[in-house]
């Protein structure tokens, strides 16, 4: 192959369509780039709120899971783009079609019908576009991804998530988002995962095996529905103040905490629209740990169907992953609650919540064999 | 289900989790910048360790620091060479493609712009000739029905002179060829406009898949004009295909889990492919 350096691209004619015949056939084409330059590894965590990629290649990357499309001419021009994402789409959803295609945890397009189901799907296979193209990957290299879908996602949910990814990746595979954690972290033996993702929180038993649908429960628990006490304690406590579920759930990733002596939460909200200070702190707290029970009881029911030798160290085992586990003192709250409905508990609170399942995620893409990636191809 | 593990590390008394957590999710930064210099500086380390004694402390660290300056240079010099395509090659296909794309699109245009026409001439047609069907449609109903009518008077006439009763049965005769002439006439007007509106169905069609067709190479041509930058991308640590090392923690049951992963995923594979 000739490295045809020498010749600025802007000095080409007009009339060269095919350069292999311009370069005597020993320039090799874009199309035909062949990928033997290396091997990408991709591990992406596919949230309801955010989607986290992280690569081999030492890019890490997270974006809101919010996808827009200019509603007409006139704002795809003041926009300059076809689609938006993350929190720019946020920031301009008035003049968007504004899609949030993982909401509740699954896709929303993949059970559905008509042009919002068609959109949906749309708007996730463009998300998936979208992280995969912020990893930065190269076109000759092999690009292997392993992606966390939602624990209970239905067959069409992941046909959806496999049929985006495939337009950008040589090979793929689903696994449980818990299951990635897990394995990110080596503690694939005797352990209780916790991931509280926006749409749900999935709970999930590690012990030694590949996890089964008895391994895993699914709560509705999660981000979303924390937003939405909150939403209902403000619209309780203040009625005349003036917010969206979007204003809800920013404060909440800027002060969530379940301490009994956390930081007083301090929030202006527009009342007949004069900016407002209100004091939440109680709000907050109480919004934060209506998720708890519900995660205790679910712990429980793994715990009590466990080999009752193994129990208690399973109790000692709980790691607290997932962007909800970013909530102040969550672990230490699980912990107590533990102690005072089951008799004990340790949970433990995994370093990088927010990538978590992306890095476990590109470790079981780094340890799969090559026979696996080429048969999925 | 599987009982407890006799396989952990941790198995008796209590385990520091945060410090397994730490340990376990340092290995996960693969690539990490920090990584690469410190496994640099061992490296040189146990390098000038095993060759000289007594490396004044100085000394080693202006060794490391041209080490990992000599070799961030050569990552990033050498880059190009271990692309698959020269970067101005790389320019070189976009451009063409981008023109190829360019004519491909205003191809399409130009024939969608001819078709619509067509369409347009055709709808104004057919309205046209909608109008002419059922006049000449009505008009020659009339003289038919006249004749008809005519027809039926003449063959009654004398019967109906013999039995007066007879009148009653030939209104009614008359009533029914009458209608049946109609029905025959409706039938034939609506084929004729049937046959037009598949026509311009067809025309419909084939505007939709120019439409889409045009669609698509806008994007690709987007696609092509959003390369212009040519960001090569971030070339990734790994030549080849890695996989599990066998000094890997648990390296047997994580085979086990990989392969029921990938079994899983093959399933899903041919169970999808089996729907299609």
């Amino acid at each position: 192959m000739s490295d045809s350096s020498s010749v600025a691209p802007e000095e080409l004619g007009e009339g060269i369509v095919d350069t292999n015949t311009q370069s005597g056939g020993e320039q090799q084409t874009f199309e035909e780039v062949k990928k033997d330059q290396g091997v990408l590894y991709l591990g992406i965590d596919l949230g309801t709120s955010r989607t986290s990629v992280t690569a081999s290649n030492g890019v890490r990357e997270t974006v809101a899971s919010y996808v827009g499309y200019p509603k007409d001419v006139v704002s795809r021009k003041l926009l300059k783009r076809d689609v938006l994402f993350g929190s720019e789409a946020l920031k301009n959803r008035l003049a968007l079609d504004f899609y949030r295609p993982l909401e509740h945890g699954v896709l929303k397009s993949s059970d559905g019908d008509g042009r919002e189901a068609e959109m949906n799907q749309k708007a996730a296979a463009d998300l998936i576009g979208e992280i995969i193209r912020l990893a930065k990957p190269r076109k000759d290299e092999l690009i292997y991804a392993v992606i966390g879908a939602p624990a209970q996602a239905s067959i069409n949910n992941k046909e959806a998530i496999l049929d985006a990814a495939k337009k950008t990746v040589d090979s793929v595979m689903l696994c449980s988002e818990p299951f990635s954690v897990a394995y990110g972290l080596d503690m694939l033996d005797d352990v209780l995962v916790i991931d509280i993702g926006a749409g749900t929180t999935d709970l999930c038993r590690m012990h030694g095996t590949m996890p089964e649908d008895t391994d895993q429960i699914t709560l509705t628990h999660a981000g979303d529905y924390v937003d939405q006490q909150l939403h209902d304690l403000l619209k309780a406590s203040y009625p005349q103040a003036q917010f969206t579920i979007h204003m809800v759930k920013d404060i909440k990733e800027r002060f969530a905490s379940v301490g009994d002596f956390m930081d007083i939460v301090s929030v202006e909200l527009p009342v007949d629209g004069k900016p407002t200070t209100f004091d939440i702190t109680n709000e907050m707290r109480e919004a934060c740990r209506s998720i708890i029970p519900p995660i205790v009881e679910g712990l429980g029911k793994l715990i009590a169907t466990f080999d009752p030798e193994f129990q208690d160290r399973l109790k000692e085992r709980v790691l607290l992953a997932g962007g909800g586990s970013q909530i102040k003192g969550l672990d230490a709250a699980i912990t107590q609650y533990m102690q005072e409905a089951l008799g004990g508990g340790k949970v433990i609170r995994i370093e990088e919540p927010m990538y978590g399942g992306a890095n476990g995620a590109l470790k079981i893409a780094h340890d799969m064999p090559a026979d696996y990636w080429e048969q999925l191809k | 289900m599987t009982t407890g593990s006799t396989s952990t590390p941790q198995g008796k008394g209590s385990p520091d989790l945060k410090a397994i957590v730490r340990k376990q999710g340092q290995k996960l930064n693969l690539v990490d910048r920090n990584n690469l210099f410190a496994s640099i500086d061992q490296a040189v380390l146990e390098a000038v360790g095993s060759h000289v004694d007594g490396v004044d402390e100085a000394l080693l660290q202006k060794i490391t620091l041209a080490a990992r300056q000599g070799i961030v240079a050569r990552l990033k010099s050498s880059s190009k060479s271990i692309r698959g395509v020269p970067q101005s090659a790389f320019l070189k296909d976009v451009m063409a493609a981008r023109r190829h794309l360019t004519k491909e699109r205003d191809k399409l245009a130009q024939e969608m712009e001819m078709m619509q026409a067509a369409l347009h001439v055709r709808r104004e047609n057919f309205a046209e000739r909608h109008q002419e069907l059922a006049r000449e449609t009505q008009e020659q109903g009339m003289v038919q029905d006249q004749a008809l009518v005519d027809q039926i008077n003449m063959i009654f006439a004398g019967l109906v002179a013999q039995n007066p009763e007879l009148a009653a049965i030939q209104d009614q005769v008359t009533s029914l060829a009458l209608l049946g002439m109609q029905q025959e006439r409706q039938k034939l007007l609506d084929s004729k406009v049937d046959e037009h509106k598949s026509q311009v169905e067809q025309f419909e069609r084939r505007i939709a898949k120019l439409s889409q067709s045009l669609e698509t190479t806008e994007g690709e041509l987007k696609r092509i004009a959003a390369m212009k930058g040519v960001d090569d991308g971030v070339a990734s640590i790994y030549r080849t295909v890695q996989g599990l090392s066998d000094g890997s923690d648990n390296a047997e049951s994580k085979r086990e889990m990989l392969a029921v992963l990938f079994e899983a995923n093959m399933e899903l594979k041919n169970q999808l492919a089996g729907s299609r």
